[in-house]
């Protein structure tokens, strides 16, 4: 253990102690850090200990509360040497490093229902904006996106000063309605008549329809779509037949 | 065009629709949806399992899409494929062969465009959350008719 921290000024020293450190031993002089993070030092006058078994939970002192499940970790906490608390886990069940482990997995798993059942041992009202965004990727992936946008909606009015989670909710919204008074499109109703129609001989073929009417057809999109310029101005629908 | 049994309205127009494998020979039939992605017809299949409008990467380029104005970066697993991209919002147009035409601005998943390989030919999917969760709509197997409507609080 080392005896200096390597944590150079406040910023750092925040942001680094908002990760867990796995320490075995139960005592500060028995610890050691077995986790892949920065070192801790000096051990423990600056952070809260957990015991959980044989090992240990070095986390930051002001937001303990946050990084732990209350629900699975309630235990004894006596004061340490230093005035800092330990909290002697009686099930040796979750804690946040262990439930934001469990968010990474069922994301990485496309685990919706794991993402959701890990999400509920995380209080969101305490986490840091940037964890929050962090979620937010989690729950992308995970296939939860209404989780998703429930994170960003929420971080974004608790964060009014945060414009990725001001952009995340904003780009995850629901959806709304511009315009519903709109005349019809009798061109583009026009080339589903034509897909319709040209299915058997034009199938498996790239097409580029204009109101109906057959522009050219390619092998592939790109072949198709080489001379026809800008497609969207000119609502030309470049398509595969199916 | 179709109405509730209150009498207020259920959709506002309609556009046709059509019903067929993506792949030849494939046995899993879905319902294709010519639309507007930012004003660029487009070709969509309807699939309420996905979230969000998951643009074909092809169109991206003609969408004139910035990936800088991304919602970071993303990870979407479409189709049993992993696919890295940005979350975009764009205007999404339900052009009506009947009745009154539609837009709405929806999130839309727009893979990297090195995912182009692994996308191949599949066309671009309209999913639920982000797209059409906000709206109502119907199908008529009897026309291949895909009715649409705005909620009406919207």
């Amino acid at each position: 253990m080392a005896n200096e921290s390597p944590l150079a000024d406040a910023e750092t020293t925040a942001v680094r102690f908002k990760e867990m450190f796995l320490v075995v031993g139960r005592s500060p002089e028995e610890a050691s850090v077995t986790s892949a993070g920065p070192v801790i030092g000096p051990f423990p006058t600056t952070a809260t200990m957990y015991d959980m078994g044989s090992m240990l939970w070095v986390v930051q002192p002001d937001t303990p509360l946050e990084i732990w499940d209350e629900s699975s970790t309630t235990g004894d906490t006596a004061p340490l040497q230093n005035g800092t608390t330990a909290g002697f886990a009686r099930n040796g069940r979750s804690s946040l490093g262990t439930a934001w482990a469990r968010l990474e997995s069922a994301a990485g798993a496309g685990d919706e229902r794991g993402f959701v059942e890990a999400c509920k041992n995380i209080d969101w009202t305490l986490q840091p904006p940037d964890a929050l965004m962090r979620a937010v990727r989690l729950a992308i992936t995970a296939n939860v996106p209404l989780v998703a946008r429930k994170m960003a909606t929420d971080g974004a009015l608790r964060y009014p000063e945060h414009a990725e989670l001001q952009k995340a909710a904003r780009v995850l919204a629901p959806p709304r309605v511009i315009r519903s008074d709109l005349p019809p499109e009798p061109g583009l109703a026009a080339n589903v008549a034509w897909l319709k129609a040209n299915t058997e001989s034009y199938g498996g073929r790239w097409v580029a329809l204009k109101d109906g009417i057959l522009l050219t057809d390619a092998s592939s999109f790109e072949e198709l779509t080489a001379d026809l310029g800008d497609l969207r101005a000119q609502r030309i629908l470049a398509t595969k037949v199916f | 065009m179709l109405f509730l049994g209150d009498g207020s309205s259920f959709a506002t127009g309609a556009l046709a629709y059509q019903y067929r494998p993506l792949t030849e020979g494939a046995s899993d039939v879905r319902v294709i949806l010519q639309v507007l992605l930012d004003g660029l017809p487009a070709t969509c299949v309807l699939d309420t399992g996905a979230p969000y409008v998951i643009l074909a990467p092809y169109l991206a380029p003609h969408l004139g899409i910035d990936p800088a104005n991304a919602l970071g970066q993303a990870r979407v697993l479409h189709r049993g494929i992993s696919y890295h991209g940005g979350l975009h919002r764009l205007a999404l147009g339900f052009p009506a062969g009947q009745g009154e035409s539609l837009t709405v601005e929806a999130t839309a998943f727009v893979p990297e465009q090195n995912a182009a390989e692994a996308w191949g030919d599949l066309p671009s999917f309209l999913g639920m959350a982000g797209c059409l969760e906000r709206l109502r709509f119907a199908l008529d197997p009897g026309s291949d008719a895909f009715y649409f409507g705005p909620l009406g609080e919207d």
